[in-house]
């Protein structure tokens, strides 16, 4: 694994408690990776030259360059934008859940937080709504660099309760936020699952662009356990007492079944879903935001 | 339901550990929070009767297995009804258990014998633990034996071609035949051996304490007799054959010794004969090894005049049948002298006569497997029946530690001299040599005869001479001929001698009867086993300076030989009668018969030993005659002499000793003595006072009448029958017309055999074996699981069942994804 990865692992990202550090490391070691910089596009104010690399848009090629000293360079342009990024992130308590490095919520947390540097780097506007069966945080948009601060002290400070109620606040967010924009969800949608993919069908209506991080403990997608167990429901009151193995395999398809629904319900509505467990390095979601973006900016 | 091992039957508990474990696993469940409780409800809700079902199974199976595992380590032996039906349900186990002298061997105080007794009761045990129809027989070898015997005495009265040996003319026959490993003749055994006559326990149910069925033979001992167990075999044959739907176990129980198991035709033959599917035969070892042991051969005198007041010589043979050498035996001599008057039976004292303890007789070293011969001298003052014991130091084996001999003691030997000179010229010689008179007592009484005595005298008139003598006869009649070869053939000793009275054509007229059966004897040997040729000189050349006489190994040379010289030397033989050996007479049997004792320098017999009947005949085929020889003159005729007639009158000597388990035998005058006679049997070392019998004698002749006890005899209890079969000296005290308390001693003697302890190596058992399926296991080596080979069946079913349910509990286990699967 590079060096610059090594950030990327939840093991490393759980060593640093402050939240913008994480956002710096996570998304300056997630760009020191790539070959192409996702910050630059076309535009009408010159940056900078380049030296071409293997891969590089030949229609970028400045030719006057390669006329006057016979080497290929390629003209970098600040990219003109103007995009809107809302992080919607579930707090609800089932979020709390996790026997690894980060749980589900401290996942959720940092990748907004990566994803909210990452926006505001570019000179776009983001936004933040913390919910759970309500919208419990929210932040307007911003694209100031303070913004960043008020995006981590709100996802820092906040705590994993209650139940998941995403059809109040996805109506919410459709009456509040008319203007369409890149929404980038991460909940693991359990709770309300249907009701959840309902709404996300209504905002993807309404005209947001939709990433969606599904994210899920290993626990919950592996049910390792072997030792009999007492199951306490977090968002809910049932318990349950088994030998975890004689469940296994009736819990994995129905856990499976349930992937399968979300997964086909956000493919019929056209919105991005990526499944991301919570052991995986960060910039997997990095990529499909930087790629959703990309496909955002395009449609504009 | 019962078990081998009641104990592990507790063991039965340990089917709740897999239920306990289940129950503390649910309780010591750890909790955890869960978020995606739908799925895991759901999945609870689909598959919860499966679930539910599956752990019970497994459960259940679990607890199944393990008490199958214990039922199996505890040997369960409760078979319910269908599991009897699988198997056979009556077994029948036969316990063949030898009781031979041999299975007295100790270590440890603990004989081979009580070993096997253990068994028995380990066997009753097991048996009476399962739930199976189980029943015990027992037979003890020597009862086999003994009943064998009987047939076989039977079959010679009834098959005269076998009466021609009778069984007075058998010295040490006992009772169980030597042959008996040998295959049965059915001409001897035309009956069959009847198992309820000679079983101890037969189809006996085990009751609720099995000791109780084994009182009874658990207070027996060995025996003192040599016993085979086929005959105990051949009586279960048919019982064995008889039900085929019956399991049968054989046992037989013995100590394995080479000498019964090396050549075991018959054994082999009976145990073909029973072998089948549904029997096991069973080898019991009840000795673990071999033992050092020293064993009493043979005590008897010597051939030599037994007279009152005559030195005996007693010869006494140790073998060692251990294996190392055995050094310094000092063994233990004791004289008992039954010459007092008042003398009386003593039933409270080892023997009722006066004890004499003589000094010890030591052997310096044995070899091991060697056997060495040391003699001792006993003289009893008076006429009796004396008894001589020799008693070796303890060791594992002891019957064979003792051993006695009787010596009938009369005041003299009677001697008859028939001379055919009236004169008495030929008897002078003899009469000197024999009874020299003066200080020098030789115990026999010289009386002489003319030829006519022979053919006037009664029969049994020659009896009353212990050995007779017949210097220069020149002719008898018929009835001489025949007084004499009865006399010869009733155990009587004859010496022939010739001399001038006789010419060369009398040897050829007078002597012709001589070779020709005698008509109307018991047997057709004749009196001369060859023809006379006549007189013949012996040349000697000048120089020559070879002696006239070599005489051979005989008991009459004994004590002459084994010198560096012949002691013959200076002994001149003029004259002799030459043999025919190729006469009509020299029948096969009859060339087979004689031997020369001494041969002349030509190689001519001088000297011929000839038996007939039980008796002897010693042919001197020269004179005493100053003309024939000059051997009167030389010191060794009277050695020779007198060894003659002690070798010539030991024929009618009553016996010595037998073998334990033969007959007694008292037979008396009517006139003499009362019917009414008391038996002493020989101690018992469990018993302080010896146990007596009292035996009506009862008439066999005109005047004879005969006290007689035969351990055949199936009227006898088993408790006389054992004493019978001990060994020791019997003790038969009469009384006489007169008054006065007469005694007669029987010596019976454990067979020397039974003390070779060399064990049979257990691979040459199964190669004599070859063709049997057998289980050869020691005595030590079994417990209360003797019996479990007999529960196979059913512990193959356990343990076949046991796999099943293992193999279905890990079916279950993985239904019921207790295993999780490869990543």
């Amino acid at each position: 694994m590079p060096d610059s990865k090594n950030y990327l692992h939840p093991e490393a990202i759980r060593r640093i408690s402050s939240m913008e550090l994480r956002a710096r490391n996570i998304v300056e070691g997630f760009l020191s990776g790539m070959h192409r910089s996702p910050y630059f596009g076309q535009s009408v104010e010159f940056v900078q030259h380049r030296q071409y690399v293997p891969g590089d848009d030949l229609r970028h090629i400045d030719w006057k360059v390669w006329g006057r000293q016979d080497r290929l360079y390629i003209k970098q342009y600040e990219e003109d934008t103007n995009l809107r990024c809302t992080l919607l992130v579930d707090g609800s308590e089932s979020m709390n859940y996790g026997r690894g490095p980060l749980n589900k919520f401290d996942y959720a947390a940092t990748l907004a937080a990566c994803l909210a540097y990452l926006t505001l780097r570019q000179q776009d506007s983001v936004g933040l709504t913390l919910f759970d069966q309500q919208i419990r945080t929210k932040l307007p948009w911003r694209s100031s660099r303070n913004h960043l601060q008020s995006i981590y002290r709100a996802l820092q400070q906040s705590k994993p309760t209650n139940k998941t109620d995403l059809t109040k606040v996805f109506r919410e967010i459709n009456d509040t936020y008319p203007k369409r924009s890149l929404m980038v969800l991460a909940t693991d949608f359990l709770g309300s699952e249907k009701e959840s993919l309902q709404g996300l069908a209504s905002l993807r209506k309404s005209g947001h662009d939709i990433l969606v991080f599904h994210i899920m403990d290993d626990d919950e997608l592996d049910f390792p356990f072997n030792d009999p167990t007492r199951f306490e429901g977090m968002e809910t009151i049932d318990n349950l007492t088994c030998n975890p193995r004689a469940l296994r395999e009736g819990y994995l398809e129905s856990l499976q079944r349930f992937l399968d629904r979300v997964r086909r319900a956000c493919a019929s509505a056209q919105i991005d879903y990526q499944l991301i467990r919570t052991s995986r390095n960060i910039d997997a979601a990095l990529s499909a935001f930087l790629s959703a973006r990309m496909a955002h900016m395009r449609k504009r | 339901m019962q078990f081998l091992f009641q104990p592990l039957a507790w063991g039965f508990l340990l089917v709740l550990v897999p239920l306990l474990i289940h129950l503390i696993n649910l309780v010591r469940h750890r909790r955890t929070a869960w978020a995606a409780m739908e799925f895991l409800l759901e999945s609870y809700r689909k598959n919860r009767k499966w679930v539910w079902l599956k752990q019970a199974l497994l459960i259940a199976s679990r607890m199944l297995a393990m008490a199958l595992m214990v039922a199996m380590l505890a040997q369960w032996v409760s078979g319910s009804k269908w599991l009897s039906l699988l198997g056979r349900s009556t077994i029948h186990h036969y316990v063949i258990l030898d009781d031979s002298a041999s299975m007295g061997d100790t270590a440890n105080g603990k004989s081979a014998y009580q070993t096997a007794l253990g068994a028995v009761a380990s066997i009753a045990s097991a048996a009476k633990q399962d739930s199976q129809s189980h029943v015990l027989s027992l037979f003890r070898a020597s009862r086999a034996n003994i009943a064998a015997s009987r047939l076989n005495a039977t079959a010679d009265e009834s098959n005269p071609s076998l009466k021609s040996t009778p069984a007075s003319e058998r010295p040490n026959s006992a009772i169980p035949d030597a042959n008996a490993n040998q295959p049965s003749s059915p001409g001897t055994t035309g009956q069959k051996l009847r198992a309820d006559t000679i079983a101890d326990l037969l189809a006996r149910t085990i009751p609720s304490d099995p000791l109780e069925l084994l009182t009874k033979i658990n207070s027996t001992a060995p025996t003192q007799l040599e016993c085979s167990l086929s005959d105990a075999l051949e009586t279960i044959v048919p019982l064995v054959q008889a039900d085929e739907n019956e399991r049968v176990v054989v046992y037989l129980m013995s100590d394995f010794r080479s000498k019964d198991w090396t050549n075991m035709v018959g054994l082999k033959q009976r145990l073909q004969s029973i072998k089948g599917d549904r029997v096991e035969i069973k080898l019991i070892d009840c000795v673990e090894s071999r033992h050092e042991n020293l064993t009493i051969l043979s005590m008897e005198p010597r051939q030599e005049v037994l007279a009152a007041g005559v030195p005996t010589m007693i010869n006494v043979t140790v073998k060692n049948n251990g294996v190392t050498p055995a050094r310094n035996v000092a063994t233990r001599i004791t004289a008992v002298d039954y010459s007092q008057r008042d003398g009386e039976p003593k039933p409270t004292q080892r023997f009722s006569g006066v004890t004499t303890e003589l000094p010890p007789l030591v052997f310096d070293r044995i070899e091991p497997g060697e056997s060495v011969t040391r003699n001792v001298q006993v003289v009893f003052p008076k006429s009796g029946s004396h008894l001589v014991q020799a008693e070796l130091p303890t060791d594992s084996l002891q019957s064979d530690n003792v051993a006695s001999c009787v010596l009938d003691m009369a005041d003299g030997v009677r001697v008859l001299l028939v001379d055919g000179d009236p004169g008495g010229k030929h008897s002078f010689f003899f009469e000197s040599a024999l009874n020299p008179g003066g200080i020098a007592k030789t115990g026999l009484i010289i009386s002489r005869e003319g030829p006519e005595y022979l053919r006037d005298a009664d029969a049994e008139a020659l009896d009353n001479y212990a050995c007779i003598i017949l210097q220069s006869i020149p002719n008898l009649d018929a009835r001489a001929l025949s007084n004499l070869h009865r006399y010869v053939s009733k155990g009587g000793g004859l010496s022939l001698w010739f001399g001038d009275d006789v010419s060369a054509t009398d040897y050829l007229r007078n002597y012709a009867a001589w070779t020709k059966p005698i008509p109307g004897a018991s047997n057709t040997t004749p009196l001369l086993p060859f023809g006379l040729k006549g007189g013949a000189e012996l040349s000697k050349a000048a120089g020559d300076t070879t002696p006239d006489i070599i005489a051979d190994n005989h008991p009459i040379f004994a004590p002459l030989l084994g010198m560096s010289n012949s002691p013959f030397q200076f002994v001149r033989i003029q004259r002799f009668v030459e043999i025919d050996a190729n006469s009509n007479a020299a029948t096969t049997s009859t060339q087979k018969s004689w031997k020369p004792v001494a041969t002349l320098r030509n190689q001519q017999p001088l000297w011929v030993d000839y038996p007939i009947g039980a008796g002897r005949v010693l042919i001197s085929l020269t004179s005493l005659d100053r003309r024939w020889s000059n051997w009167p003159q030389d010191p060794t005729f009277v050695v020779a002499g007198l060894k003659m007639v002690g070798y010539l009158s030991s024929f009618r000597s009553p016996e010595t000793s037998k073998f334990a388990g033969s007959p007694l035998r008292w037979d008396f005058s009517a006139q003499e003595m009362l019917p009414e006679t008391q038996l002493l049997f020989p101690p018992e070392s469990a018993r302080s006072v010896r146990s007596t019998l009292q035996v009506n004698a009862t008439s066999v002749g005109d005047n004879s009448i005969r006290a007689s006890l035969d351990p055949r005899d199936s009227n006898l209890s088993e408790d006389v029958t054992r004493s019978l079969t001990s060994s020791g000296a019997f003790e038969w005290w009469g009384t006489s017309t007169q008054g006065d308390t007469l005694v007669k001693n029987l010596a019976r003697n454990t067979p020397p055999s039974e003390g070779e302890l060399e064990k049979i190596p257990p691979s040459e058992l199964i190669q004599n074996l070859a063709g049997i399926k057998h289980d050869y296991r020691t005595a030590s080596s079994i417990g209360s699981n003797l019996i479990s080979a007999s529960l196979t069946n059913r512990n193959m079913l356990l343990m076949a069942f046991l796999v099943f349910l293992l193999l279905a509990e890990q079916w279950l286990a993985w239904s019921a994804s207790y295993h999780l699967p490869k990543r």
